[in-house]
């Protein structure tokens, strides 16, 4: 009987522990065990003998740790230790029991927390599955995982390289989560979604300690799910770790698990072959408990996981449409504003985020990657991946680190055929909107059609129900009135005669009209009381999540209006403050005071132009701000306070010069900056950004971990005549050097500043720069040097 | 878990404010630091090694590690064995501050400045915690002498984490280019002896950058 099969109708019994039993048997780990199947094979083999004796189903292979960067510096090849473990462990089992790759974390974080990328993570797995499939291994278990992005990864390269059935267990601390923040819904919902045959938990905890996590799981997954416990928690008795609970207490425990619907079973460290045993003995006892839970719709991101099961909002100002400083900074590369957006929406209360990078002229799925890799590195929100180029779709679906949610899909059969797959493989939701190569159907029964088409499409692709999200389309009410009741009849139908969620733009709806704020209020509430599940607007408009707020009191999701009355109640928030009574510009930035300085801008720009504003202004306001802060008035918490009040006041003067057309920019010149190859520290560069910006240059900034040549491309295709380097450990120091000399190779003729801890003036001369920035002030004084004094 | 404790004095010296900030300031400092304090989940392992002494310097035996230059043989001079330590702030933290860059600096600047305090505190909790069972034991140890001080070159931290299984047991990770991540970490190494040993004293004496930096000119320190 294969194992996919097994898995379903009845138990599998895995191995215990390799590493304490080895240490137990006096043999030194040292820094590379993977490598003792070479020079140790007897330890290993002795060990599992005993598991395949105690009656285990499942052997792991000792590939624990077979990947190309634990195995730096030992000798060996990830495919010579791996054959050698396969072969041991088949030796060992001796067709009584099946034996499994193993494979767990590579030991490097996955981008954007580290330099390790999403692909090259792939192709390390990948690399040791081909090896493991080339040695005959029937199953693979990806075990001890942290991290959910690592995870897929694995998954992925497992899936991508053969057929064999996957084994997917992530290790979790007592509060529920893993060491990156994943918790068991978001496991649950992001690995089925992907195709793993197998979920489970294993290591850090004991059996008793994982009960709740064991049960919340049970809740959350269809799949078999395996268990994987230590023998308890570790307790150092003189010199040596003891692990805590007994064989009988753990065999107890375990059977509690098989009685709750629990597949699999094992043991991580601390056990023994008579905890083994012991398992097998009451696993013959028992009978395989099959359970059903409910079908859920949801999404989640790496660490939360939003439960549509109400209103919920969906942020939708991560779009280009009619934002042209929008298009400007994605065209610029400038992705700061796209993380702020995420951020204000995200604080606002949208629960969820639409991102939409369509911006005509640009490569859409590599700013699409860009933007998610971005914004899931910084918010725990799920997002909305909006795209109508399938390239775009398909690359941030690799990347998403959870369970997306894809917009769109309509009725057109080429678009099902050629996006629903990948909503499939990626284990992604869709939504669907109900139009068709025929346009928008006049009337709510024919956008249920055209609905119903959609959920039988996805559903023979084998996307399941509760992953359906149909949006019935907002047409403009001044354009076309008889519609707007019609969108709201046919959320009615599909929710009533589908049973599926539904999604909706509700902004549409007031194009054209005055104080669209009105319109689009009663617009959302009568599609939320037609049943919306996730409404589309912008959650920085408070009237629209106050009418959110408002409909989940009257309808009692919102219990005793208790959120309602946090957000509510009591003085306006920050942002509508009273004013302060400042009404000069100068003290507005002085004081660091955000919103005066965008309210002085407006009011200046009445009279004066933007330029005039710029010189006479605010730049003497930061000189004045700047000269303080090296007589040590103030500090440098206060100098990024005022310049990113500053930055408001140029916000508003962009805005103003982006609407009207034939207007030249007011930079005065531009600047490259970037964290060096290898580094990843850019708080000091970012405040340096937000300085310079501040002073009216504009800034391209390449972020961190930048390679030498992209670099140099960068600086030729922009042709700046200042590129700022950063770089801060003496490892990572000698890629500036290598930056500024390919710099100079291309003949640029650019000037080169740098900055970082590491530094001084000296080393700064040595490695070929022109100059040396103490501090984030003095990169200003360097600025003015170059571009304004053309040093 | 380890609750954290952060001092808005050692936050402030990080951000370089001399005299009595103002109470704007103040209150901000006050936030970021009960704002790592809630994003922390602080966690630390340490490892026991004897010591042995080679030509090519002084090695933990069973770590694979060579610990080699004058700094750590004058830091481990006396000791008979060594504790490795390896300490983090968590994922979490490095969220928070890359979050609040993407809306106010500011405010990033202050979180970074109470995290990097927090981590101190998190090291000096676990020496406390090894030094009392190591006096129990009538033992000594020496303070924090970290991979990247004076000549210990700092590309041993890879083997470093492995020695003590830190990827595992408390996620924590180097990358390529020899970062600590989560940033928010640190390694060190503490001596061991059977009488009180003092190890190289923590100060600029002994700081490799000591004639450049910055913090020394201004008249203060960049660490406690």
């Amino acid at each position: 009987m294969d194992v996919r099969t097994r898995l379903k109708n009845g138990f599998l019994l895995w191995d215990g522990a390799m590493g304490t039993m080895l240490q137990k048997s006096g043999v030194e780990l040292g820094r590379y065990p993977e490598t003792l199947a070479i020079t140790n094979p007897q330890a290993i083999y002795q060990i599992q003998k005993q598991y395949v004796d105690a009656g285990c189903d499942v052997l792991l292979a000792d590939t624990f740790g077979c990947n190309p960067y634990k195995l730096e510096g030992s000798g060996y090849e990830v495919e010579q230790v791996a054959a050698a473990a396969i072969a041991i462990a088949k030796r060992a089992a001796e067709g009584r029991a099946i034996v499994a790759l193993d494979t767990s974390i590579i030991g490097e974080l996955l981008e954007p927390a580290g330099t390790l990328k999403f692909e090259q993570a792939v192709e390390i797995y990948a690399r040791l599955m081909r090896a493991g499939a080339a040695g005959g291994v029937d199953m693979i278990c990806i075990e001890t995982m942290t991290d959910l992005g690592e995870t897929k990864a694995a998954l992925l390269a497992a899936k991508e390289t053969c057929d064999l059935p996957v084994l997917c267990s992530m290790t979790f601390e007592e509060n529920g989560r893993t060491f990156t923040g994943v918790d068991i819904p978001s496991m649950a919902l992001t690995l089925e979604g992907l195709g793993a045959d197998a979920i489970g938990i294993n290591c850090s905890l004991g059996p008793v300690e994982i009960e709740p996590l064991v049960r919340q799981l049970l809740e959350w997954t269809r799949l078999p799910v395996v268990i994987m416990p230590n023998a308890g928690l570790p307790v150092m008795e003189g010199d040596t770790l003891r692990y805590s609970i007994t064989q009988e207490e753990f065999v107890a425990q375990m059977a509690k698990y098989a009685d709750l619907g629990v597949a699999g079973f094992g043991g991580c460290c601390g056990t023994t072959p008579e905890y083994i045993a012991g398992l097998r003995r009451m696993l013959d006892q028992k009978k395989r408990v099959v359970l059903s839970p409910p079908r859920r719709s949801a999404l989640c991101s790496g660490s939360h996981t939003e439960v549509i099961d109400g209103a919920k909002i969906i942020g939708e100002r991560i779009n280009p449409t009619g934002k042209k400083l929008f298009k400007q900074a994605v065209l610029e590369g400038n992705y700061d504003y796209i993380l702020a957006q995420g951020v204000a929406q995200a604080q606002a209360g949208a629960e969820i985020l639409d991102v939409n990078l369509g911006v005509p002229g640009i490569d859409e799925a590599a700013a699409m990657v860009r933007a998610v890799k971005s914004l899931q590195g910084i918010l725990s929100q799920p997002l909305v991946i909006d795209s109508s180029d399938p390239a775009a779709i398909e690359a941030a679906l690799r990347v998403y680190n959870g369970k997306p949610l894809v917009n769109s899909v309509n009725g057109e059969e080429a678009v099902l055929r050629r996006i629903l797959p990948l909503v499939k493989k990626y284990g992604a939701a869709v939504i669907g909107l109900t139009l068709d190569e025929k346009g928008i159907p006049a009337t709510a029964e024919e956008r249920l059609a055209i609905a119903r088409r959609i959920l039988a499409r996805a559903q023979e692709y084998g996307i399941p129900k509760e992953d359906v999200y149909i949006d019935c389309l907002t047409l403009t009410v001044s354009a076309e009135q008889e519609k707007a009741p019609e969108t709201l009849r046919a959320i009615r139908l599909v929710k009533e005669e589908l049973g599926l969620k539904t999604v909706l733009g509700v902004s549409n709806i007031s194009f054209g009209l005055p104080q669209r704020e009105l319109v689009n209020t009663a617009f959302l509430t009568m599609a939320l009381q037609a049943g919306l599940d996730l409404a589309i607007l912008n959650p920085n408009v408070p009237a629209m999540t106050g009418a959110v707020d408002a409909f989940r009191v009257i309808t009692g999701a919102d219990q005793g209006a208790a959120a309602y009355i946090a957000r509510h109640a009591g003085a306006q928030s920050a942002s509508a403050a009273a004013p302060s009574g400042v009404q000069e510009i100068s003290a507005a930035i002085a004081a660091g005071l955000r919103e005066d300085c965008r309210r002085l801008t407006r009011e200046l720009l009445a009279g004066e132009d933007a330029l005039s504003i710029i010189n006479g202004r605010l730049i003497p306001a930061l000189d004045q701000v700047g000269s303080r802060y090296e007589k040590g008035e103030i500090f440098l918490p206060q100098l990024i306070q005022s310049a990113e009040a500053a930055k408001e006041a140029f916000q508003v003067i962009k805005e103003q010069i982006a609407s009207q057309p034939g207007q030249s920019g007011v930079t005065k010149g531009k600047i490259l900056i970037a964290t060096v190859k290898g580094d990843i520290h850019d708080i000091g560069k970012n405040i340096v950004k937000v300085i310079l910006e501040n002073y009216g240059y504009q800034i391209i900034d390449l972020g961190k971990d930048v390679p030498v040549e992209t670099v140099v491309q960068a600086a030729r295709d922009e042709q700046v005549r200042l590129v700022g380097l950063s770089a801060l450990m003496t490892t990572t120091v000698k890629n500036m050097a290598a930056t500024i000399q390919a710099l100079r190779q291309a003949g640029l003729g650019c000037k080169v500043f740098v900055g970082g801890a590491v530094l001084t003036p000296e080393f700064a001369r040595e490695i070929g720069a022109d100059f040396y920035a103490r501090d984030a002030k003095e990169s200003v004084d360097i600025a003015r040097r170059v571009l304004d004094e053309g040093e | 878990m380890l609750r954290l404790h952060i001092q808005t004095s050692e936050v402030l010296r990080y951000l370089r404010v001399t005299g009595q900030p103002d109470k704007a300031l103040q209150a901000r400092v006050n936030q970021a630091c009960e704002a790592v304090c809630q994003a922390a989940v602080p966690r630390y392992t340490c490892r026991y090694f004897p010591l042995e002494r080679r030509p090519e310097g002084l090695c933990p035996r069973g770590s694979g590690l060579v610990l080699a230059g004058q700094a750590i043989a004058k830091h481990l001079e006396g000791c008979d064995g060594c504790y490795l330590m390896a300490a983090t702030l968590g994922a979490g933290v490095d969220r928070l501050i890359a979050r609040s860059q993407a809306s106010d600096m500011a405010f990033a600047l202050m979180l970074d400045a109470a995290a990097s305090d927090g981590i101190e505190y998190v090291c000096d909790y676990a020496e406390a915690e090894l030094s009392f069972a190591e006096r129990q034991k009538g033992g000594f140890l020496t303070g924090r002498f970290s991979p990247g001080y004076g000549d210990l070159s700092i590309t041993i931290q890879k083997d470093f984490l492995f020695a003590v299984d830190a990827p595992r047991k408390i996620g924590l990770t180097v990358s390529a280019g020899g970062i600590l991540l989560p940033q928010k970490s640190v390694t060190a190494i503490l001596g061991r002896a059977d009488r009180p040993v003092g190890g190289v004293k923590k100060g600029c004496g002994s700081c490799s950058l000591r004639e450049d930096c910055q913090y020394r000119k201004d008249g203060l320190r960049c660490g406690r």
